[in-house]
């Protein structure tokens, strides 16, 4: 268990607060009709303890919570006790000490169970809480020390090898980065601006030269806030798998979204096949020379429309 | 390989698809790529 940090959640601090009322109410109705006649452990407790596994609150200082309370209640029933036949008292005091180990029972088991059932480092909890916002799910990103808010370029690459080079990039771009493994095949990363994009033509031209084509990167559009973030890496995850088929170091998405798509659609591809390579393919060579050519063709027609052109 | 070689290819290339390159290119260049990267199947008799 990593140590305790300020929680910001206002879920977390809500249930607090929530079970706090709760826990009361259940010993107050303890000490009136005793633990096997109140009502079972409050539902709060138990919703509580699971969001302080999830939110990596040491058990310790979730029990010391009830063993605070417990000993404040305590007190309260001996200040309350002049006059009361001494019997009722020992009687209230032993169902409030069992409702006490049974509450405790319960609360460390429910937390148990949902510390195991969390990612166990920290990196996968970072991943798992990205997860959650690319699907769109309203939570807390603090985790991600990475602002949601300014401008994001998203990567995408098919192996966690591709983390140094990422980070050495983002280092030369002087960016802020958000770099995430989810599993030895997959690298996700975002490279973040506060005041303005990162300049993909920089990027781009930066993992061409330094990049490795048996670790190809997809490379978004350059996007702005919360909903930029998930669709840039999206738009990367795309040229990822241009970048993949065409062993590229990398490909940026507007490059590979028109391919990609068409890709996906077996019925678009095999009319492109048949209306444009099928006529092709003559001669004894099976128009293979015709088709190289006209890659060839394409090609320097590309690299001259990117070409700057000289100023007047 | 002379320019006019160059030219010779895709003129034909024209001719055989039925449109100039111009009309056709971006569906074209598409469809070259698929090939490329085995998305299509490649024209029989052109494995080299």
């Amino acid at each position: 268990m990593e140590p305790e940090e300020p929680v910001r959640d206002v879920e977390y601090l809500e249930s607090l607060t929530t079970t706090v009322h709760a826990g009361v109410q259940y010993g107050v109705e303890v000490l009136a009709v005793g633990e096997e006649r109140a009502a079972g452990i409050p539902v709060p407790a138990i919703a509580q303890a699971r969001l302080a596994a999830r939110h990596r609150i040491p058990l310790e200082t979730v029990l010391h919570r009830y063993l605070a309370a417990d000993k404040k209640l305590a007190a309260f029933v001996l200040e309350e006790a002049a006059g009361v036949d001494p019997s009722d008292v020992l009687a209230a005091m032993t169902a409030q000490g069992t409702a006490f180990q049974r509450l405790v029972a319960v609360v460390t088991e429910e937390y148990v169970r949902e510390a195991g059932a969390r990612p166990a480092t920290h990196e996968a909890r970072r991943v798992e809480r990205a997860r959650r916002l690319l699907a769109g799910e309203t939570v807390d990103p603090g985790i991600l020390d990475y602002e949601l808010d300014g401008h994001h370029l998203g990567l995408v690459a098919s192996s966690a090898a591709a983390r140094p080079l990422i980070r050495k990039l983002a280092g030369e771009l002087g960016c802020r980065s958000l770099i995430l493994a989810p599993s030895s095949n997959e690298l996700w990363a975002w490279l973040g601006g506060a005041r303005e994009p990162v300049d993909p033509a920089a990027v781009r031209e930066r993992l061409a030269a330094g990049g490795d084509p048996m670790l190809p990167i997809g490379m978004g559009v350059p996007k702005s806030d919360s909903k930029g973030w998930r669709l840039t890496h999206a738009q990367a995850q795309r040229a990822l798998w241009v970048a993949e088929a065409k062993s590229a170091p990398v490909v940026g998405y507007d490059e590979a979204a028109l391919l990609s798509t068409v890709a996906r659609d077996p019925t678009l591809t095999a009319s492109l096949h048949e209306k444009y390579l099928l006529p092709l393919s003559t001669g004894p060579d099976g128009g293979r020379v015709l088709r190289a050519t006209l890659r060839t063709y394409f090609k320097a027609e590309r690299t001259a429309a990117r070409r700057p052109r000289p100023s007047a | 390989m002379t320019r006019q070689t160059v030219t010779n290819r895709l003129r034909t290339a024209e001719q055989l698809i039925g449109r100039s390159l111009g009309e056709c290119d971006t569906a074209l260049i598409v469809a070259l790529e698929l090939e490329e990267l085995g998305r299509v199947p490649i024209p029989p008799h052109s494995l080299p």
